[in-house]
């Protein structure tokens, strides 16, 4: 197009080569408008060549050759002639409002299918999973009525003496005491939560009085039971001695995981159970005891120390890349 | 199962499946195949195995000029298939005829233009010769919306557009706006109908039978649908019926204009009951810019003269009026692939 433009001045000028025309055959303008059946202002557009005001370039292109016939030129010439000055139009993008709607409609009943699947998936996730990783408050404190009937199944529960309770509870202090340790430079809340950790998985189906149990005894470890009335009704508290009892007789080992930087841990004992499943930030220890054996997957190996009944276990024949599986005992 | 992977190494394409021409525009290449829609058929014994002798241009020379054995035929009419399995062996040639030079058999994406007065059954064997030529996917589009998308036509636009499509079958005549149709109407009246009137007037007045293949290139050369001021003649030759020898005779192009007045009525009559159905304001826009014809048919001299004269609106002839509908259609296919729609498929 920009190459017609410059040969331009060069070529004769459509629009006066048609009014010239016209005029020769003494022909005015409403004459050959009637003509053509077209309005006089379009026939002064084409001789002015103002392409504006013209309609697009299939009509005007027809109008043309109508034209040139009339006045007995030849249409090619005016055609080429003309062939610069008509914008040079991009076929018609033919995309009306209507298409995209039709398309958005074949669409809609898929998208609220994945969308219905979706929430459906994350409503199994958080309500399914939630009694096995139950560091979390607010889902702890559903679990009572979840777990009740598991504390009545195992009938060894009720068989352990008294002396075998207080040396289970003895334990947790002690761990307890070193996750301390282990965090005093950093933080008092992971501390807690650290604390949350290790008595949540001394026995696993413990219930939220227990849970908060600890939390509250850290000062006086030995005495779980004083505590627990103050933020559980009475009939809880009495569980929560229960299953701790539970725990050692399992005969589980401990385990006891430091994990130094960001990683996944995932942690399930040897009755099946996922005990934690989830990200872990930062510095934390968690330690579990119960049936063994334990299976592990911890996604960031390089920054997580594992010890099991006191002995550290070397993650790296289990690592592959950076996530470590393992199984321990072996 | 292999058809998709073969599809791979086929274009798309867009087929003008005429009454006398099939035109077939493959996307990315423009118009690749432009002949007329004629088959000859190859039958050496009565019952014996039937072959295709010739298809397209070579066939067409053998229109009236055959032995015993070998027919040829057209396998359209009236715009829909006359004779379903030729019309897919063409198909199948045609589709072969553009896919030169590959090592695997052809599978491309096909849509095909179909009269819009054409039945549903006529689409469904137009649909079915398509893919039992050896089509992947086939695709149906109205002839008209096809033509004005191929003559430039702001379709799109909240406006209306009238077309005219005068093919060798049927002339369509449709006003579009906001791409669709809304009003649209099909008269089985086109080039062939010019013929047979030729012939016809010929033989009334002159005693004298002439074939096909004459009457069509008398329309050519001196056919005119509005009394022009000069007069062109041609001479023919044909049969004299009464003596029974070929005779030669000259016609000129005022009685060419008298021999088609039926046909040309036909199709005038059409265009304006068109704008007596059009809804006001698109009756308006089109008075505005004016009809624009598409099709063979259009190329007959003075058409446009004669509907301008007839309905006082302007009328133009749109560029390349014969392959206008093809290339509508391959404008189609890139637009489907594109926005990924349906739009212009009709079933």
């Amino acid at each position: 197009m920009n190459d017609d433009i410059q040969i331009d001045p060069a070529r004769p000028e459509a629009g006066p080569m048609l009014r010239e025309a016209r005029e020769r055959r003494g022909m005015s303008l409403n004459e050959a408008a009637d003509a053509l059946h077209l309005k006089p202002e379009l026939i002064q557009a084409l001789e002015e060549e103002r392409t504006e005001v013209l309609p697009s370039r299939t009509f005007v292109r027809g109008y043309l050759r109508n034209y040139a016939r009339l006045v007995g030129l030849d249409e090619n010439e005016v055609l080429n002639a003309y062939q610069g000055r008509l914008p040079e139009e991009a076929p018609a993008p033919l995309v009306g409002p209507g298409v995209k709607l039709r398309r958005r409609r074949d669409l809609g009943p898929w998208l609220y299918i994945l969308l219905a699947f979706i929430i459906a998936a994350g409503a199994f996730y958080l309500w399914g999973g939630s009694d096995n990783a139950s560091d979390e408050a607010p889902e702890a404190a559903q679990s009572p009525a979840v777990t009740q009937p598991r504390t009545d199944s195992p009938t060894r529960v009720s068989e352990p003496v008294s002396a075998e309770t207080s040396s289970a509870i003895e334990a947790e202090p002690q761990a307890d005491v070193a996750a301390d340790n282990g965090f005093e430079t950093t933080e008092g809340e992971t501390t807690e939560a650290g604390t949350i950790e290790t008595e949540a998985f001394a026995a696993s189906e413990q219930g939220p009085a227990a849970t908060d149990a600890p939390m509250l005894a850290t000062p006086a470890p030995e005495m779980p039971l004083p505590s627990s009335p103050v933020s559980a009704p009475a009939p809880v508290a009495e569980q929560a001695p229960q299953a701790s009892a539970g725990a050692p007789a399992a005969a589980g080992g401990q385990l006891s995981l430091s994990i130094e930087s960001e990683s996944w841990v995932e942690i399930t004992d040897g009755a099946g159970a996922r005990r934690f499943a989830g990200l872990v930030q930062g510095p934390r220890v968690l330690t579990y005891e119960g049936p063994e054996p334990f299976s592990l997957v911890i996604g960031n190996a390089a920054s997580a120390e594992l010890r099991f009944d006191g002995q550290p276990v070397d993650l790296a024949p289990h690592t592959r890349g950076k996530v470590a599986r393992l199984t321990v005992p072996q | 199962m292999f058809k998709g992977i073969r599809g791979l190494f086929s274009n798309d394409l867009s087929i003008d499946l005429g009454t006398a021409n099939t035109i077939i525009y493959s996307r990315g290449q423009g118009i690749v195949l432009h002949e007329p829609s004629v088959v000859a058929i190859r039958q050496d014994r009565d019952g014996g195995p039937k072959s295709i002798a010739a298809v397209g241009t070579d066939a067409k020379q053998m229109l009236g000029r055959t032995p015993g054995n070998i027919r040829a035929i057209r396998p359209m009419k009236d715009g829909v298939i006359a004779d379903f399995t030729v019309t897919e062996k063409m198909l199948q040639y045609f589709i072969k005829k553009v896919h030169e030079a590959r090592f695997f058999k052809p599978s491309p994406r096909v849509l095909i233009c179909v009269p819009c007065g054409s039945t549903q059954v006529e689409r469904r064997a137009i649909k079915e010769s398509a893919a039992g030529a050896g089509a992947r996917e086939v695709y149906l589009i109205e002839e008209p919306m096809s033509a004005a998308i191929g003559a430039n036509m702001p379709v799109d636009e909240a406006r209306g557009s009238m077309v005219l499509d005068i093919g060798g079958g049927t002339s369509e005549v449709a006003v579009l706006s906001l791409n669709g149709i809304v009003y649209s109407a099909s008269v089985r009246i086109g080039g062939d109908r010019f013929d047979e009137a030729i012939i016809n007037y010929v033989r009334r007045n002159y005693g004298i039978l002439i074939g096909e293949a004459t009457a069509e290139r008398i329309k050519h050369e001196i056919g005119t649908a509005f009394p022009g001021t000069e007069v062109h003649e041609i001479e023919v030759k044909g049969r004299n019926l009464a003596q029974g020898v070929p005779r030669s005779f000259t016609l000129n192009s005022n009685e060419i204009l008298e021999a088609m007045q039926e046909p040309l009525s036909g199709i005038v009559g059409a265009v304006k009951t068109a704008l007596e159905q059009t809804p006001p304001e698109l009756g308006a826009d089109v008075a505005d810019r004016g009809i624009v014809l598409t099709g063979g048919g259009s190329l007959l001299r003075n058409l446009d003269r004669l509907l301008m004269e007839e309905t006082g609106l302007p009328v133009v002839v749109a560029d390349d009026p014969l392959t206008c509908v093809a290339r509508g259609g391959g404008r189609a296919l890139e637009l489907m692939d594109e926005k990924g729609m349906d739009l212009f498929t009709v079933e």
